[in-house]
């Protein structure tokens, strides 16, 4: 049997951190059996996570505070048929209305992945899952 | 025919996310009605919602201003992302130059 491949990247956040997050991430999926459109939607869904946490994550903290940090954590099987990518920051979750701009990006996400949780305990945590 | 009297092209490319969101608005910006405006986003490689959120502004803007305007797009990446958001039919979308520019032709005459 075959084991999980994985992929761990982390970044201090900013407006550059979800470009290089997702380059990251198109090179690991590069390694698995996926079509290219799909392979380009995935980094996509988690693209949008990820600019969600660059842009939202912090608006909350105290001005003066050190930006804290954005981590992915993905796991597929080496075949792609099953992926689970989780994004997570310090930050504070806020999910707007589709038609408020910013909205769309959740929109994509749930378009993409066949799950997506998100859990706004301690920091935001998203959590997509995709399957063929 | 009549070719357009004057039209505006934005010409974008690479990656369009959240660290380009202001040069991308900035880009658009430019583009003033009433003329007619191209977007040219054949050589982009990524899109994201941010650039969603910023065409969304610039069509508001062209549709107070009587603007028409046009998206060129080379793969089919930028239609994927607009389908996903729900918004396939929101703007004209062009797969080739001559096409999208006889649509702005069409507009002027």
């Amino acid at each position: 049997m075959t084991s999980e491949r994985e992929l761990r990247v982390s970044r201090m956040a900013s407006a550059a951190a979800p470009k290089s997050i997702r380059h990251a991430l198109d090179a690991f999926l590069k390694t698995l059996a996926l079509p290219d459109e799909r392979r380009e939607d995935i980094v996509l869904a988690v693209g949008e996570a990820l600019a969600n946490a660059a842009e939202h994550a912090y608006e909350v903290r105290q001005p003066r505070a050190e930006p804290g940090t954005i981590e992915l954590h993905a796991t597929a099987t080496p075949d792609g048929r099953r992926i689970a990518i989780e994004i997570r920051d310090s930050g504070c979750f806020i999910e707007r209305a589709a038609r408020d701009d910013r909205g769309f990006g959740f929109r994509i996400m749930r378009s993409i992945a066949r799950d997506v949780a998100i859990d706004t305990g301690q920091g935001t945590k998203v959590l997509l899952t995709f399957e063929q | 025919m009549t070719e357009p009297s004057s039209h505006d092209v934005v010409q974008l490319s690479g990656e369009l996310d959240i660290e380009r969101r202001d040069e991308v608005a900035a880009a658009l910006l430019a583009a003033a009605p009433p003329r007619p405006a191209l977007v040219d986003l054949s050589e982009v490689t990524y899109a994201d919602s941010t650039i969603i959120s910023e065409l969304l502004r610039f069509r508001m803007r062209a549709e107070r201003g009587e603007q028409r305007i046009a998206i060129l797009v080379g793969t089919s990446r930028v239609v994927r992302l607009l389908e996903y958001a729900g918004l396939r039919d929101a703007f004209a979308i062009f797969e080739d130059r001559g096409s999208a520019l006889t649509f702005l032709c069409n507009a002027t005459a």
